[in-house]
């Protein structure tokens, strides 16, 4: 569809981005000028995130449950999948010409800033620190509960 | 800001017809760039018309221009051949005088240039427009297509086996590089841009495509050469003649040293 309406374009090339290893997909993500996302379905799905986080601008239909990450500025987004077509071809002229808004760039840099390895690990690592530290203080109160009273004193 | 490193050869033949108004659309894309080459180097034939015209010229006050003269071989080829030999930068690139840079091509080398340093030429992607400024289509795009070259972005000598339509106006070139291979040869009529290119590629020069828009082409301009070569009764090639031309720039790519080619009818 998108060839035979854009046949200026039709030396691009789609690549589909299932059964990648990571590194392919990284590499792969990370040289082309656009990512397509067009999953209705997964609402938790991690692909726009991963696109924005290698500088590649995503176009995309909007999941039913829209994720926290996702602004109105951090992404080409639409209600429509009809549409998509032509986004694309118009993204493509503006891409080719340099003339996309910095605007999305820094707000796809802001977008993914939460979710660095580092970031995440550290939110992990404290949650789970917390959810110990909270049950070792369940389990010393239930232990003082249980020993004779002078004891408790 | 400039691009000290890039000088512009731009042709001039003769003034007659709209050359004006071509030309000034020209020289203003120069002007209008977001980093402007350092200089721009304007080789004109050696006569009385043009030296007129160009005396008279309001040369832009924000790029250096410079104006020289040439009474030797006047073709196009002989005239980028003849600026190329005067400049002391270290790119040059070719600006035909009804083309036009987009404002971002200079920019596009400077970011490309710091990361593919062994490039020796950079191709634009480039617009291809009737006269009338309508979109036509691309040229230069297709290395960017998976699969089409031996290495995505980059022009090698089996894909131009293959392939003739890549197109060199507009290009930045090494200096240097061209000079090694012996420049454009004018012997070569129709098919120069390709014969050039498939030398260039012989002797291992790197060629690689910036998939930006970086030069917008005016295609089959009336009275154009090319387009003499399409429509003149007098000069109109046949596709035999066409077939020719390739053919001599497939065995003439081999020799540095432009030679004469014997064209018999």
């Amino acid at each position: 569809m998108f060839y035979l309406q854009n046949p200026q374009f039709k030396w691009l090339t789609f690549r589909d981005m299932r059964g990648m290893s990571k590194e392919e997909f990284a590499t792969v993500l990370g040289e082309s000028c656009l990512s397509v996302w067009v999953d209705r379905i997964s609402s938790f799905g991690t692909y726009p995130l991963e696109s924005m986080r290698c500088g590649t601008p995503v176009i995309g239909v909007l999941p039913t449950m829209k994720a926290e990450w996702l602004t109105q500025e951090n992404g080409i987004w639409s209600q429509d999948e009809s549409t998509i077509v032509e986004t694309i071809a118009n993204y493509m002229k503006n891409w080719l010409e340099d003339s996309l808004p910095e605007q999305l760039y820094k707000s796809m840099e802001n977008a993914c800033d939460p979710y660095t390895i580092d970031k995440e690990q550290k939110s992990v690592v404290t949650y789970f620190e917390g959810l110990i530290t909270e049950k070792v203080t369940e389990f010393e109160a239930s232990i003082n509960k249980l020993k004779p009273a002078e004891e408790n004193v | 800001m400039n691009s000290k490193n890039i000088t512009v050869v731009l042709p001039v033949h003769n003034v007659s017809g709209d050359f004006e108004t071509w030309f000034k659309k020209a020289v203003t894309s120069i002007e209008q760039s977001k980093v402007k080459p350092g200089k721009l180097m304007v080789v004109c034939s050696d006569n009385s018309e043009v030296k007129s015209y160009m005396d008279k010229w309001e040369q832009p006050k924000d790029i250096s221009v410079e104006v020289v003269y040439n009474n030797g071989d006047t073709s196009y080829c002989g005239q980028i051949n003849y600026g190329v030999e005067l400049m002391d930068s270290e790119y040059f690139s070719i600006l035909e005088y009804d083309d036009e840079y987009s404002n971002i091509w200079f920019k596009q080398f400077e970011e490309y240039v710091g990361h593919y340093d062994e490039v020796d030429i950079f191709l634009p992607l480039v617009v291809d427009t009737d006269q009338t400024g309508q979109f036509i289509g691309f040229t230069n795009e297709a290395l960017w297509a998976m699969g089409f070259s031996e290495e995505t972005g980059y022009l090698d000598n089996t894909t131009l086996l293959k392939y003739q339509n890549f197109q060199v106006s507009g290009m930045i070139m090494k200096v240097d590089k061209f000079e090694e291979i012996g420049g454009m040869k004018s012997s070569m009529k129709l098919t120069f841009n390709y014969e050039f290119l498939l030398r260039a590629s012989y002797n291992d020069t790197v060629i690689m495509a910036i998939p930006k828009v970086g030069y917008k082409h005016t295609n089959q301009r009336d009275n154009s050469l090319f387009w003499d070569y399409k429509n003149s009764p007098e000069l109109r090639l046949e596709q035999d003649e066409a077939k020719f031309w390739i053919d001599t720039a497939k065995k003439e790519y081999f020799f540095t040293t432009d030679r004469e080619v014997v064209y018999n009818n």
